[in-house]
Order: structure tokens, then C-alpha cells, then sequence
């Protein structure tokens, strides 16, 4: 009777790892297909996107008005580096 | 620049229409430097010191602009280096004449490519540029052959980045999110919707060449729930867009483009929010006519909760 009850536990044991390790088995894939998909995806858009260096003129405090830059210019005895364009040039040209 | 100067970034067409006395100031700089546009290094007095419009070398442009720096530094004489604590630059960041740099544009814009709004809209981040390589497999079909070789070596930059926002309201947004969480479940985004994205054909920041949702005369979004586990659900994103823009100004003169895009999103299936987006596009631009010589695009839209 007892051996009867093992050799049965045993089997639900077995089965249940098996059922565990079958389900287990193509998740882990799909974890790992959309892992490196991510990756992927993630490093063709670090080539895309700028780099610190191409970010630089971020880091300059820029004046929006040239009379106001001017008369910044002559408060601080320094000269005006004027950049312009035919649009505004921290947006869109 | 940030030590030696007060540097400034003007646009010419609203110079020209000021009245506190900029525009006779930016006609003086002009008569003594003639040109368009460009650089121009001026003293506190209107005096011009040097002025650049164009490179002799294109390669060695930044070094051509350095010593044009050096030179009108040399005429100006000796200046004290500027300081400019934080504070005094939030300070100008929120007055008339304000300035921008990137600590402004987190305030100006604290949504772009993350965070939603109260009203539920959203700010994606956009980024485009020209690109090369990445295989002859990934080649698209209608590509001349003559052409292949921009699909050859290690994927790449081939310009400089474009950098823009597009705006979702909440509703668009909402099309991104699963109404039914389980794996496999796909829908498609509105047409409506991914014509938002079309501005990513071009890598323009020119609004005269820039694509608008309008051009778009294919614009599909696909999305997938791949798996669900731990509280999220993963979703696949795929997207076909093509657009043919006029120049404005110059009605004739067309551009056209096509680009495919492959994403992921995060969906957080217990707050039933989206946690994440990310959206790669790969496309080709020809000028004038449909089958000219392709140019390659690479584009990204991109947002996170926090």
C-alpha cells in the first residue's frame, strides 16, 4: 500500500516536473527572442540618436533677443557671438 | 563661448521686424559684414569683429570657426570669464530676452519623451537622421541596385541628428494600450494616429521639406501582446509608412518617402498604463521624382513614465 502510494507520488512528482520544465522551456525562448530584440532595437536607436559632443551647443546659455544680448554684452565688457539663421536657430529651421 | 561671449541666436525675420532697436543694429552688422546669415562677432558697441557664413573646407569647419573665435578675441583684447551661476540662468530662462540651453529645455518642455500629462497627453521623443549600412538583407524592395552599397558595413550615422517632439492627446495614446491583455491579442492603431509619425520620413528640420500627417499615403501600426508575466505585458510594434511632400514655396518640387518601423512597449497590466515606448524606423527619401536615387533614414520615438 505505502509503495503503491509512492510509486504514485512519484509519477504526479514526475509529471509535474515535466509539465513544469515543458511550459518553462518556450517561455524562457520567448524571454530571450524579446531580450535580444530590445537590444536590438535599443542599439540601432543609439546610432540614431546624438551623441554628447553633438549636444555641446546645448550647454550654451544662448540670448533670444539681440538687444537684450547687447546690452549684456556692454554690462559685461565682452564681445557678442551672434549666430543666425533664417528661422530660429535652436528650433526648427 | 559660454566664458568668452554673450552669445546669442537670432532669427532673422523677427529682427528684422523689431522696433526696440535690433533691427538697426542687425542692418549695421550686416552693411559691415555683408552676408546673410551666419556668424558674426561683434564688440558691445555694434563694431564687427569678424563674421563667417560658409567654410572653406567643410571638413576643417570647426577649426575654420575657432580661429575666426581666436582672431576677433585678439582685436576685441583680454575679457574676464563669464560666470554664470544656476540660478542666474533659470533667472534668464523665465524673463523676456530669455535664454535656452539644455538645463531651459527641461523646464520648457518637462514632458518631451516622458511623464503624462493631467489631461492624459503625451510627448514623444523624436530623433532622425541620415544613416548607411546595416546589411544588403535589410535592403527594402524598389532599391536600384546601382544603389545597394548604402546598406553596406556596420549600421551608421551619415548626418547630423534631427531633434523634434510629436504630441499625442490622450486618446491617441490610449491607442497604444491593450484592451484585451492576454498573448497574441493585436490590434492596429488608428490611421489618424500613425500619421503622427510621418514626420520621421525625413531627416529636414526645414519646414519647407518637412512631411506633415497630411502627406501620409500609408500610415499603419500594428501592435501584438507577446507575453504577460510579473504585473506587465510586453508588446511587439510594427508600422509601414509612405508620404510624398511638396516643397512649400515650390509646389514641383516633391519628396518622397517610406519607412518601416519596429518596436516594443511596456504595458503595466495592474495600473493599466503604458510604462514604455520605443519605436526604430528604417526608410528611404527620394528627391523629385519616386524613382530617384534613395537617401537611407534612421529614426527613433521613443518615451518612458519617468
Amino acid at each position: 500500500m505505502n509503495r503503491d502510494i509512492k510509486f504514485t507520488a512519484t509519477l504526479w512528482l514526475v509529471a509535474l516536473l515535466t509539465g513544469l520544465s515543458q511550459a518553462e522551456g518556450p517561455r524562457r525562448v520567448t524571454d530571450e527572442a524579446q531580450e535580444a530584440r530590445r537590444k536590438q532595437l535599443e542599439d540601432r536607436a543609439a546610432v540614431v540618436k546624438p551623441i554628447a559632443k553633438e549636444l555641446a551647443w546645448l550647454k550654451i546659455p544662448w540670448v533670444l533677443d539681440l538687444k537684450a544680448a547687447q546690452m549684456a554684452a556692454e554690462a559685461e565688457g565682452r564681445p557678442l557671438f551672434l549666430w543666425v539663421t533664417g528661422d530660429d536657430p535652436l528650433e526648427r529651421c | 563661448m559660454s566664458q568668452n561671449f554673450v552669445p546669442a541666436a537670432i532669427n532673422l525675420y523677427r529682427v528684422r521686424q523689431a522696433n526696440d532697436g535690433s533691427r538697426e543694429l542687425f542692418h549695421s552688422i550686416q552693411r559691415q559684414k555683408d552676408q546673410y546669415q551666419g556668424i558674426w562677432i561683434v564688440s558691445p558697441d555694434g563694431k564687427v569683429l569678424a563674421g563667417r557664413h560658409d567654410y572653406n573646407d567643410f571638413k576643417n569647419g570647426a577649426r575654420e570657426l575657432l580661429e575666426t573665435i581666436d582672431a576677433s578675441l585678439a582685436a576685441f583684447g583680454p575679457v574676464e570669464a563669464r560666470r554664470l551661476n544656476r540660478a542666474e540662468k533659470h533667472a534668464r530662462a523665465v524673463a523676456p530676452g530669455d535664454t535656452i540651453s539644455a538645463e531651459t529645455i527641461s523646464v520648457l518642455l518637462p514632458f518631451r519623451g516622458r511623464g503624462v500629462r493631467d489631461d492624459g497627453s503625451v510627448d514623444l521623443a523624436l530623433y532622425v537622421r541620415q544613416v548607411l549600412g546595416g546589411g544588403r538583407e535589410t535592403i527594402p524592395a524598389g532599391v536600384e541596385p546601382g544603389r545597394a552599397w548604402l546598406w553596406d558595413g556596420p549600421y551608421r550615422t551619415d548626418g547630423p541628428p534631427v531633434i523634434d517632439t510629436v504630441s499625442l492627446s490622450a486618446d491617441q495614446w490610449r491607442t497604444f494600450a491593450p484592451t484585451t491583455v492576454e498573448p497574441n491579442a493585436s490590434w492596429s492603431v488608428p490611421e489618424q494616429v500613425a500619421r503622427e509619425f510621418t514626420r520621421l520620413l525625413t531627416a529636414s528640420s526645414d519646414q519647407s521639406a518637412m512631411p506633415r500627417p497630411d502627406d501620409a499615403t500609408v500610415a499603419k501600426m500594428e501592435c501584438t501582446v507577446e507575453s504577460v508575466s510579473g504585473g506587465e505585458a510586453r508588446i511587439r510594434l510594427s508600422g509601414q509608412w509612405e508620404m510624398t511632400h511638396a516643397i512649400e514655396q515650390d509646389k514641383n518640387r516633391l519628396l518622397f518617402g517610406a519607412a518601416t518601423a519596429r518596436g516594443i512597449a511596456v504595458y503595466d497590466t495592474d495600473a493599466r498604463l503604458l510604462r514604455s515606448l520605443l519605436l526604430v524606423f528604417d526608410g528611404t527619401i527620394r528627391s523629385g521624382r519616386a524613382d530617384a536615387s534613395p537617401n537611407r533614414t534612421g529614426a527613433v520615438a521613443e518615451w518612458s513614465s519617468r
